[in-house]
């Protein structure tokens, strides 16, 4: 204690009223001058570095973030694939990515037997006919950019004479909603004599739109975030799968190849 | 003369030496100070240039794992497109199928009002909600009956009939009356 208070008495004499000497300002300012250049040299560049890599980790994490939710959702996609299949089948006929004229044909050629009407005199006008970028060439574009090239929806006009009784012609009416590809009615007649004998065949005339799009022409970046199906689209593909009546297009579906007709051995004699 | 012991006792050397005790006390302590100063300063710069390196660690760290994930996301990329199309494709859907429906609501509202003996040829309904068609009956009555239901659905409000117009009346050698028929649709209630 003693010791102390002596040293502190020291201390204070020796500081008190006097100047630094040159000898005793050498230190401080040898101190002063180490901390002024290396603050300049190095710590104000690393504090201007650390608050770039600080900017750098927040968009970094948040594009880790995306990329994390996009994968889950993909890997959740390709987990439970063989039901994403069939919904993608399922919109992929009902708005088909090509313009869907032999589908069309045979979709109202198929409903017009399952209805018991006669189809005839098929007007197809084909619209405006372009190049269609298919789903395969689509996805080996990834677009630098988010965005994502859509087409609008596009459509065809046909139109076909009905025949068969009231009955049956209204049913292959209401019918056309729950067959793919989408169809619009557009314009419509009945004719006058059929219609006031109620067992009679009519003969109707109807105008239909068809719809498709073309697929989306590029993928976004890879950071885009997937969008989320909404829930009227969930609600829209889960009714769509209860209610669309898809139908075969393949070769045996429609011509019953048991019956062979003509030559099976073209060198066999009569 | 002065007594040798009233003479002030001066010892220069030992002033000397308390000064120079001062000074070199001061000097160590000038130079601890400073010294002291300066450790704390590269400690705390070592903080700086750890929390620097600790931060480009994270970011290679974070990168990695980008790469990583965007290879994942590349090899999934088939799955993506599809379910874009399926995205797309489902909204142009839902967007057409809701047109078709309010059409269909206008034109079951329309078929309230038309009178049974009234045939219909080329009707037609465009975006605008305007229904054009011929229409064909085998007497007046039907076709006044036709009016009285405009009339009657205006009161009851079945749906908005912005204008009607039936233009063209005819009548051929067999009492078949003809006529056209132009209703401009807006909204349907209930």
């Amino acid at each position: 204690m003693r010791f102390k208070s002596k040293s502190k008495t020291i201390n204070k004499i020796s500081f008190e009223g006097k100047k630094l000497t040159n000898r005793e300002k050498l230190t401080p300012i040898a101190v002063l001058l180490i901390v002024f250049i290396s603050l300049v040299i190095f710590v104000i560049p690393i504090f201007s570095k650390i608050g770039d890599n600080l900017l750098k980790i927040k968009e970094n994490d948040k594009k880790l973030t995306i990329l994390k939710e996009k994968y889950n959702e993909l890997d959740k996609i390709a987990q439970n694939e063989a039901a994403f299949l069939d919904k993608f089948k399922l919109i992929e006929s009902y708005l088909p990515s090509q313009k869907p004229s032999m589908q069309t044909l045979f979709s109202l050629m198929n409903m017009a037997r399952k209805n018991n009407v006669q189809f005839s005199s098929i007007t197809v006008k084909p619209g405006e006919v372009k190049k269609e970028v298919t789903a395969e060439e689509a996805l080996l574009k990834r677009d630098k950019t988010k965005s994502v090239k859509i087409d609008n929806y596009q459509k065809f006009e046909i139109s076909f004479n009905l025949i068969g009784t009231k009955e049956n012609v209204f049913n292959f009416i209401n019918k056309l909603k729950d067959n793919a590809p989408l169809m619009k009615i557009v314009s419509f007649s009945i004719s006058i004599a059929d219609l006031k004998a109620s067992n009679s065949l009519i003969t109707t005339k109807l105008t239909l739109n068809v719809y498709y799009q073309n697929p989306i022409q590029n993928l976004p970046s890879i950071e885009t975030a997937l969008p989320k199906l909404t829930q009227e689209e969930n609600d829209f593909l889960d009714n769509l799968e209860k209610n669309l009546t898809l139908i075969d297009y393949s070769f045996e579906s429609i011509v019953d190849t048991d019956k062979v007709f003509g030559k099976e051995n073209l060198f066999a004699d009569y | 003369m002065i007594a040798e012991s009233q003479l002030p006792k001066v010892n220069f050397l030992q002033n000397q030496k308390a000064k120079l005790l001062l000074q070199s006390k001061r000097i160590y302590l000038i130079q601890s100070i400073s010294i002291t100063v300066l450790l704390i300063y590269f400690f705390f710069v070592s903080l700086v240039f750890s929390y620097y390196a600790y931060l480009n660690y994270k970011i290679g760290n974070i990168n990695k794992q980008i790469v990583n994930k965007t290879e994942e996301i590349k090899a999934l990329s088939d799955k993506e497109g599809m379910y874009l199309i399926m995205k797309n494709k489902t909204k142009s859907a839902i967007e057409i199928v809701n047109s078709m429906q309010a059409h269909q609501s206008l034109l079951q509202a329309v078929f309230k009002i038309l009178p049974e003996n009234i045939s219909v040829e080329n009707l037609k309904i465009d975006e605008n909600n305007q229904i054009t068609f011929s229409g064909l009956a085998y007497s007046y009555q039907d076709i006044e009956k036709f009016l009285k239901n405009i009339e009657a659905n205006n009161e009851a409000q079945l749906v908005k009939i912005n204008q009607a117009s039936i233009e063209n009346l005819k009548i051929d050698n067999n009492n078949l009356y003809s006529f056209s028929v132009k209703l401009l649709l807006s909204e349907i209630k209930g």
